[in-house]
């Protein structure tokens, strides 16, 4: 009798503890979470400078569908979509990060890259925080895998932009770094005001965008670089999570709308650099884009969720080099080694050295006027 | 029927059993995890946990069993199976849950694997002690006793073990070979086991024939390299495309080498360490710093210099370079295969190569050196955390010449700093700017601090730079002058700089506060947006203290309701959990205070991990030879439990006469061997008596030897998980040692509270 008496206690006395401490933690970590957590949707949108986006249908009083990009987010209020900037407010689609860039930097436009306009100028080149991708290798995770409120934005308008990049003398300005898709609105306003005032606006994207937005895109961007991170559907979707077909109807129609596009192509050690592979892309770019697109196959750098993964060997992306070339493609790079050989631009006729690269540093240009100063055959480009 | 024997060796092979296993898993899962405190307190507090749970689950049920040394074979027989099929889990754990090689861990999928691999492991470690109690139970009719004795001779037995595995096994076995050779040992204690047990003749003499013919296939399998071919393909199933070329265990750990192009990488733990050739890296490593000094003559270079950064520092005049290094094995491994011209360079008359910790180094340096060069992993555990502190800086300081230059660097990013980012870079800087007068920020992928005592002696300008480089026709491929225009782009150095500045609400990197690797950390948990992030988010030391007060009143609060005998066994048992809580926790201080006084060395690590041990054992053979003279069990207790919250508070003080005082012999060989062993008594003696307590209300033996088993591990395990990973990083070694105090001192007080004085 005894015996059991205390079995109970003993079994119920340890129950007991362990739920009083369960339920102290939990209320204070409630408690807790709630006075941090209490920004309400009006306090984020005071905060984040919302506008309402232009690409997207209502369905219901309360439901939104973003047409933005492929991914189609259908949300209800207070959801915010796959990218993390937008979010529907009483049944409007808002985009949270109109006018709040949390990189700003004056690079060289080689840097984006963009081989052929304007070498040797500055892009004045901004981002926000958010992606429509999940690259697991991304250099810019700290940007592009963060919801606007936990990055550190500055106040910056459209027109505020394109005033800050006329003086930092820059010629263009660039929307990188994480991916202009997702803080469209922002973007082409910008652009709009920097094309009247004759200064060039570069998208570095990776092309994830439905055909209406990128139709009207078209009309302010000059140039894209575009990664076609692999011609491959698997790996697109396994390691970024995108889709190769979207990607490439998008490449596609930007080049039909007179963008000026170079593509890029990280080659990712084990995991993307297939030769045949890369021969199909560099016969689908010939076919479809022409020879005359710029192709850099950049090098891996152990990065973000990749940290382990060991660097490209330089001799796989020279062999894809080559390979692009056998192909017919004019001008192949080779990006992320600096002073490599194939960071030069040659002609495709006189195989003549025009553009000596080391970097994002210019040390030669034998283009003038668009043409090769040896041969005077036409190089494709903006050069002016 | 006499099975005192077979039953003690038993008994002790458990221990060896359980130490060996834990060393050599935690080991193994290091190399897949990520290898920062949180994956290491993750994988003990499991290792606890479940073992905790064995016991005490598992054995309440242990009473009811009939034939217990049969169950006890089986159970042995399925831990060996289980162990030897570990590593090949362990190793595909990437692969077969879709993660790509190189990729890193998120914290979900290492629980989710820890519990998975150790919970049967651990659950039958735990539930053989109960079951070894009872087997020694037939030859000792005392179940006080016998549980005391089993406690002792468990521990006696991982001391043993961890002895070997440290200083023997580790060396010369593969983690599968050692694994392998627990396996046979545990197939003859069952065959030593088998005579005694309740089953069947028939199946007997099966099993004695069966058992053997298993040994022998071992042996066969082992001659003709099978078992070592397996082993191979198993270190191979992350690396699918990748030429392993080798992959070796040192004392300190893991060393991987793959050959992709013309590029080798190593591997230290899992983690990539550096690619050769990589000039770019070991140019930004080395050139930054000695372009401040391109006179140097005198260089420390501590760590990487295999990576290529001594050939790059011998393009100056120098007149001498000591490099450090701690594991002999990667200049090993770097001579076997990287054909470079680097293993010459090692051997040039200007290099030193000197094998030692680079803490311990430089504490003992009399020479002054014009550049010093830290080439070391981020500090993303306690142990790295010594190479940025305050006071490794100061030593620093000390071995430099008044225009010296001190250079470091750290991962960052190139165009965005995180709030994370920040916290943990300027962690650094600011303790770097307490030190030397004059630093600098280099911005990008990898950020570098350059410092130096002498003021303005520093300059971050691209063409002044460029220029030293022409001046002394030094040839470079990527810091030179396109490089440095870009990389030191005004506008990138003052966004770095401003950054740097804003963070004001950082804390000093200290030895004994070792902030920076909690940062780093943090920094960590942003890479995945689950639960990673939620844990760090709210904890800070405001959120320690308050739950601290929460455990101290609930602890009070036991004493206040329900029967006396029952009150009684309650304070026991919350008693013997915060002593389980405060051994964890003496354990981690004292080897992290070890390395900060004297370095990582790895033998003493190994003898304060068996110390602890050694003091179980001792305690617990102690208290059970005296126990018949003990009138009255609870009131000893209480002596005891006050010895628990005296002991935290004497470590602050030692660690600081230790570490004003020269002493140099009786600091890390005498009191670092005793202080664990104090440790260890005290919890060996409280446990056998916490039984005796129970047994005393007239418990069943393997409920009460598991419940207070139970109690204990789940103590540590909570210990393993949060000593190291939050409140020492956050509140500092000494705050921790008196919270540690305090919350034995509430044991203490409610073992009084429900104390009864006729």
């Amino acid at each position: 009798m005894e015996n059991i008496f205390y079995k109970n206690l003993t079994r119920r006395e340890l129950l007991k503890q362990s739920c009083i401490a369960g339920a102290a933690i939990i209320t204070s970590s409630f408690l807790y979470q709630t006075l941090v957590d209490a920004k309400t949707i009006d306090e984020i949108s005071k905060k984040l400078g919302p506008r309402e986006a232009r690409y997207y249908t209502k369905i219901d009083e309360a439901t939104v569908r973003c047409e933005l990009c492929p991914h189609k987010c259908t949300l209800t209020d207070g959801a915010r979509s796959f990218c993390r900037v937008r979010e529907p407010i009483n049944g409007k689609l808002y985009t949270l990060v109109y006018g709040l860039p949390c990189a700003i930097h004056t690079d060289p436009i080689e840097k984006k890259p963009i081989f052929h306009m304007l070498p040797g100028s500055l892009a004045y080149s901004i981002a926000t925080a958010g992606c429509n991708l999940r690259c697991k290798f991304c250099q810019n995770w700290q940007i592009s895998q963060s919801k606007p409120e936990d990055t550190i934005n500055s106040r910056l308008s459209p027109e505020e932009v394109v005033k800050e990049a006329k003086e930092n003398k820059c010629l263009s300005i660039a929307y990188t770094y994480s991916e202009p898709i997702i803080f469209y609105e922002y973007a082409i306003d910008t652009a709009k005001i920097a094309k009247a005032q004759g200064i060039k606006n570069i998208y570095v994207t990776a092309g994830y965008i439905n055909k209406n937005p990128l139709l009207e895109l078209c009309k302010y961007i000059d140039a894209a670089n575009v990664d076609l991170k692999a011609f491959d559907d698997k790996y697109l979707e396994d390691v970024c999570g995108q889709r190769l077909q979207p990607l490439l109807e998008s490449i596609k129609t930007m080049k039909d709308n007179g963008m000026w596009v170079e593509i890029t192509n990280l080659v990712v050690p084990t995991l993307n650099d297939n030769m045949k592979t890369i021969r199909n892309m560099g016969a689908w770019m010939r076919d479809n884009l022409g020879p005359d697109t710029p192709l850099h196959f950049s090098r891996f750098w152990p990065m973000y969720k990749l940290k382990n993964l060991p660097p490209t060997p330089v001799n796989t992306l020279e062999e894809a080099r080559s390979v692009a070339l056998s192909e017919g493609l004019n001008y192949v790079y080779i990006g992320n080694v600096p002073g490599h050989k194939g960071n030069n631009t040659f002609c495709p006729n006189c195989k003549k050295l025009l553009i000596r690269r080391a970097g994002y540093f210019i040390y030669e240009n034998n283009i003038s006027k668009s043409k090769c100063l040896f041969c005077n055959h036409k190089i494709a480009g903006v050069w002016e | 029927m006499n099975t005192n024997k077979p039953a003690v060796s038993a008994i002790l092979i458990l221990g060896i059993n359980s130490i060996v296993a834990q060393i050599i898993l935690i080991r193994e899962l290091l190399v897949v995890f990520y290898g920062n405190e949180i994956s290491i307190g993750i994988i003990l507090g499991i290792w606890l946990l479940m073992g905790g749970l064995g016991g005490w689950v598992l054995g309440r049920y242990s009473d009811k069993i009939v034939k217990k040394i049969a169950v006890f074979i089986l159970c042995e027989l399925l831990f060996s199976l289980f162990i030897l099929s570990s590593l090949s889990l362990i190793r595909g754990i990437k692969p077969s849950f879709g993660m790509l090689p190189g990729e890193i861990m998120p914290l979900s999928l290492m629980i989710k694997a820890s519990f998975g691999i150790l919970s049967p492991i651990c659950i039958l470690l735990g539930f053989l002690f109960t079951l070894g109690c009872h087997i020694l139970k037939t030859y000792k009719d005392e179940a006080v006793k016998q549980v005391g004795y089993v406690y002792a001779l468990e521990a006696t037995g991982a001391a043993t073990g961890g002895l070997l595995c440290n200083l023997f096994l580790i060396k010369i076995f593969s983690s599968f070979n050692i694994l392998l050779l627990l396996f046979v040992i545990n197939l003859f204690v069952i065959l030593r086991l088998l005579k005694f047990s309740e089953i069947s003749p028939r199946l007997v003499s099966l099993l004695k024939k069966v058992i053997p013919a298993i040994l022998i296939i071992v042996l066969f399998s082992k001659i003709i390299g099978s078992l070592d071919a397996f082993d191979n393909s198993t270190k191979q199933l992350e690396w699918k495309n990748f030429r392993t070329l080798e992959n070796k265990n040192s004392i300190y750990g893991n060393l991987n080498v793959t050959k992709q192009g013309n590029l080798y990488s190593f591997f230290s733990n899992g983690i990539l360490m550096f690619t050769v050739p990589d000039e770019l890296a070991q140019e930004e490593n080395t050139h930054f710093a000695m372009l401040q000094r391109p006179d140097a003559e005198k260089i420390l270079l501590i760590g990487g210099g295999v990576s290529g950064a001594l050939e790059e520092v011998l393009k100056y005049p120098v007149r001498s370079i000591d490099y450090v290094e701690l594991d002999p094995l990667i200049i090993k491994l770097a001579r076997k295969h990287l054909r470079l011209a680097e293993p010459l360079l090692l051997d040039e008359l200007r290099v030193k190569t000197i094998y030692a910790d680079g803490r311990y180094f430089i504490n003992k340096l009399q020479n002054k050196y014009d550049v010093i060069i830290l080439n070391l992993p981020d500090p993303f555990t306690a142990q790295l955390n010594r190479f940025y502190t305050l006071e490794f800086f100061k030593m620093i300081k000390k071995c430099l010449k008044p225009h010296g230059v001190f250079s470091l660097g750290l991962n960052s990013s190139e165009n965005y700093v995180s709030r994370e980012l920040e916290m943990f870079l300027s962690s650094i800087y600011l303790t770097l700017k307490n030190v030397f007068t004059d630093v600098r920020a280099i911005p990008g992928g990898t950020a570098y601090f350059i410092a130096s005592p002498m003021p303005s002696s520093l300059t971050l300008d691209d063409k002044e730079l460029a220029n030293r480089l022409k001046q002394k026709n030094i040839q470079t491929k990527f810091v030179r002058d396109y490089y440095l225009f870009s990389k030191l782009s005004k506008e990138r150095v003052s966004y770095l700089a401003e950054r740097l500045k804003n963070a004001s609400t950082v804390s000093i990197n200290r030895d004994f506060s070792p902030i920076s690797y909690y940062y780093d950390m943090v920094l960590w948990s942003t890479y995945f947006k689950g639960s990673e992030k939620s844990i760090f988010k709210y904890v800070n030391k405001k959120i320690i203290y308050a739950v601290a007060a929460i455990i101290y009143v609930m602890i009070l609060g036991l004493g206040f309701f329900g029967s006396r005998p029952a009150k009684q066994k309650r304070a026991v048992l919350t008693a013997i959990a915060t002593t389980g809580f405060s051994e964890i926790g003496f354990e981690i201080i004292v080897i992290i205070a070890f390395q900060v006084l004297y370095g990582y060395l790895y033998y003493k690590l190994g003898i304060i991990i068996t110390s602890f041990m050694v003091g179980l054992g001792i305690g617990g053979f102690l208290i059970t030879k005296r126990m018949e003279l003990i009138k009255n069990p609870y009131l000893e207790f209480i002596k005891i439990q006050s010895t628990v919250c005296l002991y935290p508070l004497l470590l602050p003080v030692v660690f600081f006469i230790l570490g004003k005082a020269t002493l140099k012999n009786i600091g890390p060989n005498v009191v670092f061997t005793f202080l664990p062993v104090i440790a260890g008594v005290v919890g060996g003696l409280q446990f056998p008596l916490a039984n005796r307590i129970y047994l005393e209300k007239k418990e069943l033996l393997g409920r009460v030897a598991g419940l207070n088993y139970g109690a204990d591990m789940i103590g540590s395990c909570i210990g393993a998980f949060i000593i190291s990973t939050f409140i020492i990083p956050i509140i500092g070694i000494n705050i921790a040692c008196l919270l540690i105090a305090l919350l034995n001192i509430a044991s203490l007080i409610l073992l009084i509270l429900c104390l009864h004085i006729k």
